[in-house]
């Protein structure tokens, strides 16, 4: 008995110790990661570190709050603008913010959900920009020691001088973050001057360690960062500057480049979609090829109407677009944007290529293989003429989604429409056309302001090249209204309106009308008004336009000078990081915003 | 005591048997057996001292008779509860005996974890459930059948489907996590993901322990309390017994939701402006004035539920076994075989006495089993959606399109075309099921998801331990103990594509399956020591343990348009791919993770009167959960209780009548929960090649590598700080039980992702930084006596719980949990209030222009409300449960009711959406309208109203969970027939339902997370069901 005693515990305290002490066996090595530690070393770690950036940037441009409805970057370049009507299907559409931004509502407001997101955004393409450089260049350069490592340090640096740009350009006094911060930083806005001179001698540093585009024919030349589409950055940033002796000499270097060239007439209408994808005009543009392997969630694609400027509202739609299928935004081009363009060049390819009318729309595009069926013949087989498409009931608006169409003039987007040929293999909804950050007539156009600005005839050359190459009446002068004219008809929803009204001090002049005037509704006289599109009035199609005044204007709304001019900082942002002037530590939201 | 009283007079009858048989010389001797307050101890047997083979037992009022040898001198008194006692005949022929308690016997014991103790030593607070009260339930789930037992434990069912779980919560929720806020659950010592495989039947008791000291022994992962399992042993017995129970389960939909019908619908539309009078409806053909559906009933019918449960137990004084093999089939009560739920589990407990110092056993479970379920808990007509469609379908759409004609364009289209599937009904080709035309939205037939549920779940589980005790010395036990499950599951689905409307089609088929396996094993040392000596007991626990666990799976999926060789019923699988769809593949990556710890015990009473207990535990973690510099954690407690009713002071002066009991008792300790955090939550690494661009013309991806957020070596667990102070009470020899404890439990270090300014340009990352206070009041309430042949007993708990976020980052502010649609109705974790509570506009009532008033921040009245008056609206954790169970007996008759309910939480159900005005609504909004609430008119798109405390309700309810009435045969019947028990009985579970909330379900209502309690997506109702069952035993 005695021996079994000693045994058992012998047993037992063997047992114990046997499992006891080896805290190896808490060590579980973390699968498909590597440590931090041992990345940020080789030339592929930096490549690999670079195309994160790019990767981010792709997703400040597009997605956005509310995802597939919204992409909140287009919303912020183009809504406050005097180019387009955020429709949304009904006046209180579900638009995160963007018709009350578009009309200047009273509920345009600090918490609007697309600014909160396109600053957020802009932040982590920083961030990524900061880690390659901080982890590659150091404070002087001592981490860089090799060619490669010089060039991806150079294209973050262009990258985040760019976010900066924007930044400063939509907010006026964003902090200032040069370098990876900790997770309890409280950063403080930065002085417009200072950041301005910040952006602009960053653009200068990184230039040499550029590559150029390898002429106007190289298509990835197009989808990075190049010492052209920096000295095109920087250009912009010094005409923002006033620099325009500067500017002049930045701008003009890319022209005379031989890097970029603008794409004939009848290319205008590819301009946006996959057939444009890096042509000679694009100074800059992210890259989106649909890849099998990434699958559908690897981002390099756009949903649907991912551009936003996108119309769902017809009964049937033409073969070039993509099939109808979920809701849409229906934004439209204004009123005073159709009518001026209409006045200067009623035919001119661009204004085609740029929107339709809703006549247009109905009679000259083919409806031959929409959903199997072809709706430009009759059951004969003939075609149906002009007028009979006028008279053709599976055409036009469609009631059965819309009594009447809130914010439309009767005209439609065409330019940024998602086509069919952009389509991925086997999708309906989803297009790989490229994100077009700026254009080669941006950069034309740019260089003929600030040679009007100094009096410079050699800037007239520039303006008439786009003029000439749009098919519109070219200019005898160059003067600031031409250049600010051709630079709306050309740039128009490429973001670049809001800044120049506000930076040329039009903008309470020409955004007055949005909260002001009443809002146009659009019916077809096709039907008996009240119908809801079930009684037809034997009348052609034709666009019936109904004004009616929303009473913006009377609930409080409209462009405020001295406010509207800037965005506010998000609410989020603010309640996070509130300024203090005890410590000056914070962040200052920006006037008329608190 | 009623319990005892059964078991007492089964033991004894076989002494009544025997009682029959006389000999030849013998004379009569009566008496009656009483206890020390005169009470009659009915089933004590009297034997012939020496002579077994003579005896008798006492009848329900005490008397025996008997007739004796001529020269038997003493007769034994014996029973069950009593000392027993040997009294000389000396010629008497009438014998009364007093028998006086033995209190080492009332005194149930308890398991607490690596041991067990007896309840009147326990100084922490652990509330003990027993078998009878599991008995015989409806239920399938050991968690289910917890429900109302105990107070101070809360039972969430988020859906009443076939095989659907419940979730345990110990006093309240401590944690802002989705997960992690159950209970650690052991079963026979084996530490389980689940005890839902357990079926009732086979638990001998549930264990909760719910204070900080009692649970600190499990140290780490404690925090939320501890259930301790033990199933079912065989009992020492001459003979074993077989038993056999079936159940049948007849389940219907019990409380229904209140939705408005055609007429109240299209008034009710019609005043919103949206719809024509009911003549222009019937005018333009959007209706046929005669279609009323009721959608609820046209989803659920009636279930048929089978349970067969099989076994035999025993025992002897070296082992004794336990196998058990249970049986259920479940059809639940939507119509057709789509929710079913088919289980077998085997039980295997067995324990042997190899040498008088060495015995080992096992307790194994086998499972296997097989599930599908409908779709619940969503808004959203996506793939899985369905039953919130019984709820917002328009009344005017009939089931089925019952020609071509009838179809909608979108519908037709889909027919012509030939690709798409339109779903219809099986038994009546040519017809369709319908599509609202009113609305193409999310408000889909629910017989379309029915028949289009092709998702199926089916598993093997192994779970069991195997121990081995060795008892070197007198009064130690050492204990050895192998804890394993094994764990296989295989889930498959496919979708072929289909067309209702614009919001729920597909055009793809989609083939999916996933195999996982996973293994866990536990190995525990551990030595009991227990000695007494004079007045003094003193016992002494250590240990070690160490658990590592392996996961791993494999999935892959197939979509595309034309995907298969075939499509077929025979076809549907993975390898009849013909190379054109798009492949997926997931898993593959084993997931591990370990554990180490040490944990120990001090008890130490004095003469009955005093009681200590220290516990304490050091956990160590493997580094998927905290970083090596914070992997270990130690858990002390300290716990006292002073038997008052054991002072000499005490039983002096107070009568044992009067008050038979009274301890008090309190408790002090710390726990943590660790389930919060897995998948390296505390470190910063590289997302290796998880970015990519395309610098290339063609899509040849250029792979990107970045941090994926920024590390916290500090991260550690959730903790708990909580003490205890409660009171024991049993009052008129033992009739009465009272018991009451408060607690007051204060979690800190909660994990919180904290969003650095916009700056940083990261957006988020893991602190420890928050802290939720409960607290509450515990009380159970028990009476059991009985009048002559008749039994009763009443127990009843109540528990109240505080539950309030006390500490959030301030940088956090809040963190938001659920909304619903485009409202701002949400709900928020936010310091001040208690977790998860709904925040919205404060609703105010009707304004003199007819539209909505809400209360503004300041307390004014406004009818535009801003986001700053958004405002704690209710609590959605009830602020009080509790449980009544009555139960009765006479002469083999037995009725239980048993009732349960909680109190003072609200609930919205997520029905009308401004977004689609035409959807079906609840009634309420209808009668109200103009009383209450504006009418329609007003409201139909306006969102603040929908996102005001206007479309809250109270979510009280009580339901009697049970009423059963059971008949055991008399055994002098069943004897014959060689049966040792038969009883039959009926039962009605769920079957009343006492609440306002006009929805399906106030139990369900969620949306399936922890967050989302309180807004009601559409979950699978608790069915009412009727049962049938027969238990026998031979």
């Amino acid at each position: 008995m005695k021996k079994n005693i000693l045994s058992a515990i012998i047993c037992s305290v063997a047992l114990l110790g046997l499992t006891a002490c080896n805290q190896d066996l808490l060590n579980i090595p973390q699968k498909g990661v590597i440590a931090y530690e041992d990345f940020y070393q080789t030339d592929d770690d930096a490549l690999s570190a670079l195309t994160t950036v790019y990767d981010s940037f792709i997703t400040v441009v597009s997605s956005g709050n509310n995802g597939i409805n919204n992409p909140s970057f287009n919303v912020v370049i183009n809504a406050p603008g005097d180019e387009m009507y955020w429709g949304g299907g009904k006046k209180n559409g579900s638009s995160s913010g963007g018709q009350d931004m578009n009309e200047f509502r009273n509920t345009y407001d600090n918490t609007i959900p697309h600014i909160k997101y396109v600053y957020k955004q802009m932040y982590t393409l920083i961030y990524k920009c900061n880690l390659v450089i901080d982890n590659f260049w150091g404070e002087n350069g001592e981490l860089c020691d090799s060619q490669t490592k010089k060039r991806c340090v150079a294209e973050a640096r262009v990258v985040r001088a760019w976010a900066h740009f924007f930044l400063a350009s939509y907010w006026g006094t964003p902090p200032l973050v040069d370098h990876v911060l900790a997770g309890d930083a409280r950063p403080t806005n930065c002085d417009h001057q200072v950041l301005m001179d910040w952006i602009i001698s960053e653009f200068k540093a990184a230039l040499p360690d550029l590559e150029a585009r390898k002429g106007p024919n190289d298509k990835p030349g197009a989808y990075k960062i190049t010492s052209g589409n920096c000295l095109a950055f920087l250009g912009k940033a010094q005409v923002f500057n006033k620099d325009w002796e500067g500017a002049k000499n930045s701008l003009k270097q890319v022209i005379t480049s031989g890097n970029y060239a603008l794409v004939p007439q009848s290319e205008i209408k590819d301009l946006f979609h996959v057939a444009g994808d890096g042509n000679s005009e694009k100074v800059f543009e992210l890259n989106y090829v649909y890849n099998e392997g990434l699958g559908r969630t690897g981002g390099k694609y756009h949903y649907q109407r991912n551009n936003a400027l996108f119309f769902r509202m017809l009964k049937i739609y033409p073969d070039i677009l993509i099939k109808e299928e979920g809701w849409g935004n229906n934004c439209a081009p204004t009123k005073q944007f159709v009518d001026a363009m209409m006045a200067h060049e009623p035919n001119s390819a661009r204004r085609k290529a740029w929107f339709s009318t809703y006549e247009e729309m109905l009679t000259e595009y083919s409806y031959t293989n929409f959903k199997g069926k072809n709706y430009d013949v009759k059951s004969d087989g003939t075609p149906l003429t002009r007028e009979e498409k006028l008279m053709d009931a599976n055409r036009g608006l469609d009631f059965n989604k819309y009594d009447e169409l809130y914010a439309n003039y009767g005209y439609f987007f065409m330019k940024f429409m998602p086509w069919a040929c952009d389509l991925i293999p086997n999708s309906s909804t989803i297009t790989e056309e490229n994100r077009t950050v700026m254009r080669y007539p941006e950069v034309l156009l740019l260089y003929a302001e600030a040679c009007a600005m100094t009096n410079d005839p050699d800037g007239l050359q520039y303006l008439n090249m786009v003029a000439e190459r749009a098919g519109a009446p070219t200019y005898s002068a160059l003067t600031l209204d031409n250049v600010k004219q051709e630079k709306w008809f050309e740039l128009a929803w490429e973001g670049t309106r809001f800044l120049d009204l506000v930076r040329w001090g039009d903008a309470p002049t020409a955004l007055h009308f949005k909260a002001n005037d009443p809002t146009p509704y659009l019916d077809d006289e096709f039907y008996v008004d009240g119908s809801n599109g079930k009684k037809k009035s034997g009348k052609p199609h034709k666009a019936w336009v109904k004004w009616v005044d929303d009473g913006w204007a009377a609930s409080g709304g409209g462009y405020v000078v001295g406010k509207h001019e800037l965005y506010p900082f998000p609410f989020d942002v603010i309640e996070l990081n509130p300024w203090d002037p005890e410590t000056g530590v914070g962040l200052k939201q920006n006037p008329g915003w608190d | 005591m009623r319990k005892a009283f059964l078991k007492k007079a089964t033991l004894c009858l076989a002494a009544l048997l025997v009682g029959f048989m006389s000999y030849a010389q013998t004379r009569p001797l009566s008496g009656k057996v009483v206890d020390q307050n005169g009470e009659p101890v009915a089933g004590a047997s009297v034997i012939v001292a020496g002579q077994s083979s003579v005896g008798a037992a006492t009848g329900i009022d005490g008397a025996y008779r008997l007739m004796v040898p001529a020269q038997a001198a003493s007769i034994t008194v014996s029973c069950i509860g009593y000392v027993s006692q040997t009294v000389p005949i000396n010629g008497r022929a009438v014998i009364d005996v007093t028998l006086a308690e033995d209190n080492e016997f009332l005194e149930e014991t308890v398991v607490i974890g690596y041991g067990v103790q007896r309840k009147s030593d326990l100084t922490g607070a652990v509330a003990s459930v027993r078998s009878a009260e599991l008995l015989n339930r409806s239920t399938s789930d050991a968690a289910a059948a917890l429900q109302g037992k105990a107070a101070g434990v809360q039972i969430f069912n988020d859906s009443g489907a076939p095989g659907s779980g419940s979730s345990i919560r110990v006093r309240g929720i401590s944690s802002n996590s989705g997960s992690g806020l159950g209970p650690l659950l052991i079963v026979d010592g084996l530490k389980v993901d689940n005890i839902h495989y357990l079926d009732p039947s086979m638990i001998e008791s549930m264990e909760v322990l719910k204070d900080a000291a009692s649970a600190a022994i499990y140290g780490a992962q404690a925090g939320n309390g501890v259930v301790l399992i033990t199933t079912k042993n065989g009992a020492q017995s001459k003979d074993g017994t077989i038993f056999y129970n079936y159940k049948l389960g007849l389940s219907q939909l019990g409380h229904h939701a209140q939705v408005m019908n055609a007429q109240q619908y299209i008034d009710w539309q019609h005043t919103a402006g949206l719809m024509g009078t009911a003549e222009e409806l019937i005018a333009t053909g959007v209706w046929d004035g005669v279609t009323d559906t009721n959608w609820a009933d046209v989803l659920y019918g009636t279930g048929v539920t089978h349970n067969h449960t099989i076994g035999a137990q025993g025992g002897n004084d070296r082992g004794s076994y336990f196998l058990s093999l249970n049986y259920v089939d479940e059809n639940g009560m939507a119509r057709g075989d789509k929710d079913v739920y088919k289980r077998l589990t085997a039980q295997i407990n067995a324990d042997y006495k190899v040498k008088s110092w060495f015995q080992v056993g096992t307790n194994t479970s086998i499972e296997r089993y097989e599930q599908q379920a409908l779709g619940e808990h969503s808004e959203y007509a996506g793939s899985s959606a369905g039953l919130l469609g019984t709820l917002i379908i328009d009344p005017l759409t009939p089931v089925y399109f019952k020609s071509y004609d009838e179809l909608s364009s979108g519908m037709q289209r889909a027919v012509d075309a030939g690709v798409q599937k339109v779903y219809g009904p099986a038994e009546h080709p040519g017809w369709w099921y319908s599509t609202s035309k009113i609305l193409e939205g999310d408000g889909i037939n629910p017989l379309i998801y029915r028949d289009r549920n092709e998702k199926r779940e089916q598993g093997w589980n192994i779970r069991g331990t195997m121990f081995a005790n060795f008892t070197p010395i007198k009064d130690l036990v050492i204990t050895s103990r192998l804890g394993y499950r094994i764990q296989q599951k295989y889930s498959s689905n496919f979708e072929e594509p289909f067309y209702v409307n614009v919001k729920a089609y597909s055009t793809t088929y989609s083939i999916s399956a996933t195999s996982s396996q996973d293994y866990y094993y536990q190995w525990e040392n551990f030595a009991n020591y227990n000695h007494n000596f004079g007045k003094h007991a003193v016992g002494a626990m250590a240990g070690m343990s160490y658990t590592f666990s392996d996961s791993r799976s494999v999935g892959a999926s197939l979509t595309g348009e034309d995907p298969l060789k075939g499509y077929a019923e025979n076809f549907r699988y993975l390898t009849q791919d013909n190379g054109s769809g798009t492949k997926g593949i997931s898993g593959g990556a084993p997931s591990n993770s370990a554990q180490i710890s040490y944990f120990g015990r001090l008890t130490y009473s004095y003469d009955n009167r005093y009681s200590l207990q220290a516990n304490f535990r050091a956990d160590a973690f493997d580094s998927s959960k905290l970083s090596e510099k914070n992997r270990w954690g130690y858990f002390p407690s300290v716990s006292a209780g002073w038997t008052i009713s054991n002072e000499s002071f005490f039983k002096d002066n107070v009568s044992r009548d009067i008050i038979s009991f009274l301890k008090i008792r309190g408790s002090w300790g710390i726990n943590g929960n660790i389930s919060v955090l897995s998948g390296y939550p505390y470190s910063t690494s590289i997302s290796y090649n998880s970015k990519s661009y395309q610098f290339g013309e063609d899509n040849t991806l250029t792979l990107g590598s970045q941090p994926d957020g920024l590390a916290n070596p500090d991260l550690t667990w959730e903790t708990s700080v909580q003490t205890d102070i409660g009171l024991d009470l049993r009052m008129f020899n033992n009739r009465l039980t009272f018991g009451f404890d408060w607690f007051n439990k204060d979690t800190k270090d909660l994990l919180v992702r904290i969003s650095p300014v916009a700056e940083v340009g990261i957006s988020s990352t893991t602190v420890n930084a928050g802290s939720i206070n409960n607290t509450g009041l515990e009380f159970e309430l028990g009476w059991q006596d009985h009048i002559g042949d008749f039994g009763y007993s009443i127990n009843a708990n109540l528990s109240t719980l505080q539950n309030k976020v006390t500490y959030l980052e301030p940088s956090v502010g809040h963190i938001t949990g659920s909304g619903f649609a485009n409202y701002k109705l949400e709900t928020y974790f936010q310091e001040g209030y208690p977790v998860w509570f709904l925040r919205g506009f404060e609703y105010a009532g009707i304004g003199e222009n007819g539209k909505a008033n809400y209360y503004a921040a300041d307390g004014s009245i406004t009818q535009s409300p801003v986001d700053a008056d958004l405002k704690f609206l209710g609590s959605t954790l009830p602020a009080l449960t509790y449980g009544v169970t009555v139960r009765l007996d006479w002469k083999g008759l037995d009725l239980t009711v048993f009732g349960t309910g909680a109190g003072d939480y609200y609930l919205v159900p997520c029905v009308y959406r401004t977004q689609h005005m035409n959807i079906n609504s609840l009634t309420h909004f209808y009668e109200q309208a103009g009383k209450t609430i504006p009418t329609i008119d007003k409201i139909w798109d306006q969102t603040d109203f929908w996102s005001s405390s206007a479309t809250m309700f109270d979510g009280s309810y009580f339901k009697i969970k049970q009423i059963q009435l059971g008949y055991t045969l008399p055994k002098k019947w069943t004897n014959k027939v060689m049966i040792e028990g038969l009883r039959f009985y009926a039962s009605m579970d769920d079957w009343f339902v006492f609440t306002d909330y006009p929805g399906f379900d106030p139990e369900t209502a969620s949306t399936g997370s922890s967050t989302g309690r309180g807004l009601d997506k559409g979950s699978y109702p608790n069915a009412k069901r009727l049962l049938f069952g027969v238990n026998i035993s031979f």
